[in-house]
């Protein structure tokens, strides 16, 4: 029996938005480390955004993108010749122009971003610059163009400090398979490789790394196929993260996740199956004690799901650790960090929502949670937190404000909440007192109907009402709202739109989204019991949503319009406010702790600062 | 000389693919750090020695010759370009021998240009949608 101490290498791989430490690494490190291991994290997130946003990575990338102008003039000479229109003769097409209008008709846009980027990324750093309004925008305009450089070479694929998007890579095992090792339209695989020698240096005994969106599925499994042939035989990879909770039949059907990817998938909560595989591996016994966990046994001939097991309640779990972590990398001067006061949503009937799915619904106490605020501000000087539940109750609102209050804290924080009439102006003025600034309101659509199918399970007349006094109360509201539920009208659609347009008094701020149904929301099944949608044969196995069509209702295109017409018409009534700027709801939280709500409303820019700005957001379309 | 239409395409490819090769190893050159202990640096000097020695190699070896060989064919049956093409209709000019050769040749940018616009837009189009779809 092996009894020597584990160690253990956790990874956050690309791409999020690199504004903070995601909380899984940094909630399952703490956990781990809790439990007495020695685990090291890796943010290659971050790593990664600041390895492309140099002045160097902008003369690669154009010196990157002359090396496929070269290749791809002449191919496509044969692809004349030879009539092919195929796919991948659109695609080299569309990359060829793209290439040439950036290298030869914007040759200087390159250079002057390569120039300013030093500059941009100062703003970040120093929190004097980072709050100069004027300054920061610039600096994000710079940094976006920056990022389009970098994706120059593998046009259509797009990074921006938000999204990653690559329309070219089909979500599909062999989408995986095909594209993690391709250099043409990978740009992730030149750095992992790099990134991969260098953590294998850890010399850890397993390594876990947490995939937890879409846009972390390429990066991060091309890290993972490099990790999986190059590691040692003693070290075992695993994948874990909330993403592949929701494809369990899609994994335990393909066998070569297992033999490119990673040594084993961890479904659902990571804490309790990582501390159970890592003492397996430190015995050299077999996995199948372990929970919630797919891999493959020799001999068998597909991966098998070990059992599932209720996860460590959230007062047992070990507060959250950063060290390690670059904190002066993420491009903020002053870290916001997340926090969970709860999994799963309280309400939990709103029919269109899936992301607790596979998640136990668990409360943290007060006492617990203020424990790791202290815990957070005293070790690494955190005073703004973020908290990533699904929503809170006003009850346990109260309890944490006045312990806040009474702690003197002197914290700020920002939240997701329901329109609950049970949020009174008293409530909210005291959430106020203890360093609430923002709350980011589920208000979803200005439709009643719409509201009733959600089963938003809110007083569609009176939520204006819980608004006001959030104002009131000196609050900044952020409203969520979407279009394109199956069947909703174009009537519908403009109820939203007016619903914003006629309170921007009291909604500071919004968010808007295209619909998408979850595979897992409640809505599926009775969208399809009602008529409402018909499926559209799904070959993405590997997306976390379902394809419909409508049967009745706006079609995709006019949703779209929509979108479109909404975003017009509410800058239009909100007067090019400050927010639209800040773009980053984060960032937004900043100025709201550092400046005030009032500074925030009405902060304008003068005509020559937006015609500096407009001037560069063209040069960046 | 003579080629069927599928020789002349297998020749094509076979240009692309050390095209291609060409485009590997310069991406490879990019990503080329020379630094370390002595022994490190010769070695990846060499290397990269080597690399540059295979682009030569690849030019002069490979593509060159086919090149050569399609142009040796295409004079050895430039009468072919003389001919009516079938397409053409009656009430259309003929065209001047040895004036289609330098038209085409001057077209060809454009016209690779204006056949890389179509695609393109094509493919752009198609996925405008999905792009749109993404949550902001």
């Amino acid at each position: 029996m092996n009894e020597k101490k584990q160690k253990v290498l956790l990874i956050f791989p690309p791409q999020w938005i690199p504004l903070n430490p995601h909380f899984s690494l940094a909630t399952l490190a703490g956990h781990l480390k809790g439990e007495g291991h020695e685990v090291s994290i890796e943010d290659t997130n971050i790593r990664f955004y600041r390895h492309i946003l140099s002045p160097e990575y902008m003369d690669y990338s154009a010196a990157k993108a002359e090396n496929s102008y070269q290749y791809l003039k002449e191919k496509l000479m044969i692809t004349m010749v030879s009539n092919d229109s195929s796919l991948q003769a659109q695609i080299d097409s569309a990359r060829f122009l793209q290439i040439e209008k950036s290298l030869r008709e914007q040759r200087s846009t390159i250079q002057s971003v390569k120039e300013q980027l030093p500059q941009a990324l100062s703003v970040f750093d120093s929190r004097e610059k980072f709050y100069d309004p004027f300054l920061l925008v610039k600096a994000f305009l710079t940094v976006d163009k920056a990022l389009e450089i970098a994706s120059l070479p593998y046009y259509p694929a797009r990074m921006r400090f938000n999204d990653f998007f690559t329309p070219r890579f089909p979500l599909t095992v062999q989408g995986l398979i095909d594209f993690t090792d391709d250099k043409d339209e990978n740009m992730f695989l030149s750095f992992m490789k790099k990134e991969a020698s260098r953590l294998l240096k850890y010399q850890a005994d397993v390594i876990g790394i947490s995939i937890n969106s879409p846009t972390q599925l390429l990066p991060g499994l091309t890290l993972s196929r490099i990790l999986l042939q190059s590691k040692p035989e003693w070290c075992h990879l695993n994948i874990g993260g909330n993403y592949f909770t929701k494809l369990k039949d899609v994994i335990l059907s393909h066998n070569e996740l297992f033999s490119l990817f990673t040594d084993s998938i961890i479904l659902g909560e990571g804490q309790k199956p990582l501390l159970k595989l890592i003492d397996a591996h430190r015995r050299g016994e077999s996995l199948e004690d372990v929970p919630s966990l797919i891999h493959m046994i020799p001999g068998q001939a597909a991966p098998i799901y070990t059992f599932k097991d209720m996860p460590v309640p959230l007062n047992e779990l070990h507060h959250q650790v950063l060290d390690g972590l670059p904190l002066e990398k993420y491009f903020v001067p002053d870290l916001a960090i997340s926090l969970q006061s709860s999994k799963g949503c309280y309400w939990q009937k709103c029919t269109f929502c899936d992301t607790d799915f596979g998640i136990e619904p668990d409360i943290k106490s007060v006492d617990r949670l203020i424990d790791e605020m202290k815990f957070l501000k005293t070790s690494y000087g955190i005073s703004h937190f973020e908290f990533i539940d699904e929503s809170i109750t006003p009850q346990y609102m109260d309890a944490m404000a006045r312990r806040i209050i009474k702690e003197k804290l002197d914290v700020t924080w920002f939240s997701n909440a329901r329109t609950e009439l049970a949020f009174t102006r008293k409530r909210l003025e005291l959430y106020r007192k203890s360093g609430l600034v923002m709350l980011l309101w589920g208000v979803e659509s200005g439709s009643t109907r719409i509201m009733k199918l959600i089963n938003k399970g809110v007083d569609f007349e009176k939520r204006l009402d819980i608004l006001r006094d959030s104002n009131d109360s000196g609050i900044w509201n952020f409203a969520y709202i979407f279009f394109g539920l199956p069947t909703e009208t174009r009537e519908e659609a403009e109820m939203t739109i007016d619903l914003i347009r006629d309170n921007t008094d009291i909604i500071h701020s919004y968010g808007r989204s295209i619909f998408t149904l979850g595979k897992h929301a409640a809505l599926k099944d009775k969208a399809e019991k009602m008529g409402l949608v018909e499926w559209i044969m799904d070959d993405q196995e590997l997306s976390t949503n379902m394809g419909y069509r409508s049967l009745s209702g706006m079609t995709q295109r006019e949703v779209m319009e929509m979108a479109e017409i909404c975003k017009g018409a509410c800058h239009l009534q909100y007067g090019e406010p400050l927010w639209m700027y800040l773009k980053y709801r984060e960032i937004l939280f900043l100025y709201l702790s550092h400046y005030g709500m009032e500074f925030v409303l009405n902060h304008r820019f003068s005509d020559e600062q937006k015609r500096t700005i407009y001037t560069m957001y063209s040069a960046s379309q | 000389m003579k080629f069927t239409t599928e020789e002349i395409m297998e020749r094509m490819n076979a240009y692309v693919n050390y095209a291609h090769r060409i485009k590997e190893i310069k991406d490879l050159l990019l990503d080329f750090e020379i630094y370390g202990d002595e022994d490190v640096v010769m070695a990846a000097m060499r290397q990269q020695d080597e690399l540059l020695k295979e682009i030569h190699t690849i030019y002069q070896d490979r593509m060159l010759p086919i090149v050569e060989e399609v142009a040796r064919y295409v004079n050895e049956n430039r009468h072919l370009l003389n001919q009516p093409r079938p397409e053409l209709t009656a009430e259309e000019p003929s065209q001047v021998p040895g004036q289609v050769e330098q038209q085409e040749t001057e077209d060809r940018d454009a016209q690779s240009r204006a056949s890389a616009m179509a695609m393109g837009s094509a493919f752009l189009s198609s996925i405008k949608d999905e792009k749109l779809k993404k949550h902001e």
